[in-house]
């Protein structure tokens, strides 16, 4: 782990993004920065009109993605080593289900324009499950503003996702099949994924325990 | 990225069919990003699905690719344009080529463009056939079972032989 400063934690709502990140920081003594829910503007008028709404309310959630970013900037970056749940793509992943083909295209420009000042972890961490996985976990923590979300919208993300990190190379990638483990409670399992990060990472790797079944 | 192992179910039961399949290799491996192209024999199988059309023509290639999943499935979809096949065919229609993943590295996914290993692979024995003879004891990820557990176990009656060459270069 000698080389590494930043980790991020990346995957689809319900897939323990911030208990991971959460745990293996606590267990590795590093630093934390949680993704921050500011209140966005738009969001209402998204509600009511999707269609008519989307582009703004997409920009609104990156420009403010992108001022979290920057405070990150000042932490010092190469005291401790820090982890996250969330990386900056976050927001374009979930652009392009609510986007359409033009708005993307805008979108991309800005977004590629903002990127270029985001500091790139040094691993990234991509937690994947299926959907009924995904769906459980999520009515389990019952958090109220995701009472609304359909099988069909978690589909549909997990997939974005999937070939999001199936094509990506900008860091070295740890892919961690959530389906047969439970880091959250079982002990063992998280000590096993912590052993998995610990050992160097170049390219991408597998983490994909054998199910019993 | 670092080079991994890929497994590749290529099919044809349109037209020259032992051209088409090595059409399919020949073009895998002028691809810069695949290498150590390994082809099992060609072997002949009844159609699984709609039992109205000519037989099949299946072999199962090995390769070494620094290509990523999804950018080596715009490959195989690029392969399968060049050589003629229809995009908006009907399911289970006769086709010049098919260009199937089967094993991408460690890959495992479930998207509706690509699944990973390819689900139908344990009940197709047009795929672990040949797949046995390049390799019986490939042990498929994510699980503890070998190529070979899997022909064993599988339910597939349909008739799988070995095809005898028309053409020799």
């Amino acid at each position: 782990m000698k080389n590494l400063f930043y980790i991020a934690i990346e995957g689809p709502i319900g897939v323990g993004k911030t208990s991971l990140a959460n745990l293996m920081s606590k267990e590795l003594g590093a630093r934390l920065v949680l993704e921050e829910f500011d209140e966005n503007p738009f969001l209402p008028d998204f509600y009511k009109d999707p269609e008519r709404y989307a582009f703004q309310t997409q920009l609104f959630f990156l420009l403010q993605r992108y001022r979290q970013q920057q405070e990150l900037r000042q932490v010092d970056m190469f005291q401790k080593l820090l982890f996250t749940d969330y990386m900056f793509v976050k927001d374009r992943l979930f652009a392009s289900l609510n986007l359409n083909e033009k708005e993307m295209g805008l979108y991309d420009t800005v977004a590629n324009l903002l990127e270029r000042n985001i500091i790139k972890p040094d691993l990234v961490i991509y937690l994947q499950a299926n959907t009924e996985s995904l769906m459980k976990n999520i009515s389990k923590r019952g958090r109220s503003m995701e009472e609304e979300i359909t099988y069909e919208y978690i589909d549909a993300l997990s997939q974005v996702y999937t070939e999001y990190f199936f094509r990506y190379q900008e860091t070295p990638l740890v892919i961690i099949n959530t389906n047969n483990i439970d880091f959250v409670n079982n002990e063992d399992d998280l000590k096993e994924v912590i052993n998995f990060i610990r050992q160097p990472v170049s390219g991408t790797k597998f983490f994909n325990p054998v199910s019993e079944v | 990225m670092e080079p991994v192992t890929a497994y590749l179910s290529l099919g044809s039961n349109v037209g020259d069919r032992e051209s088409n399949l090595a059409q399919a290799t020949m073009a895998l491996s002028i691809n810069f990003d695949i290498s150590d192209i390994e082809s099992s024999s060609y072997f002949e199988s009844d159609p699984l699905y709609n039992l109205d059309q000519p037989d099949f023509l299946n072999s199962v290639v090995k390769c070494t690719t620094t290509l990523k999943p999804f950018d080596f499935l715009d490959v195989c979809k690029r392969i399968e344009k060049m050589l003629g096949r229809a995009k908006n065919r009907k399911k289970n229609a006769p086709r010049i080529i098919d260009v199937d993943i089967l094993f991408h590295g460690d890959s495992v996914m479930e998207t509706d463009e690509l699944k990973l290993p390819h689900p139908m692979l344990g009940v197709r024995k047009f795929v672990l056939i040949p797949f046995a003879e390049l390799e019986p004891d490939f042990q498929i990820p994510h699980s503890k079972f070998t190529i070979n557990d899997l022909l064993d176990h599988c339910l597939d009656t349909s008739n799988v032989t070995h095809h005898i060459m028309e053409t020799q270069a």
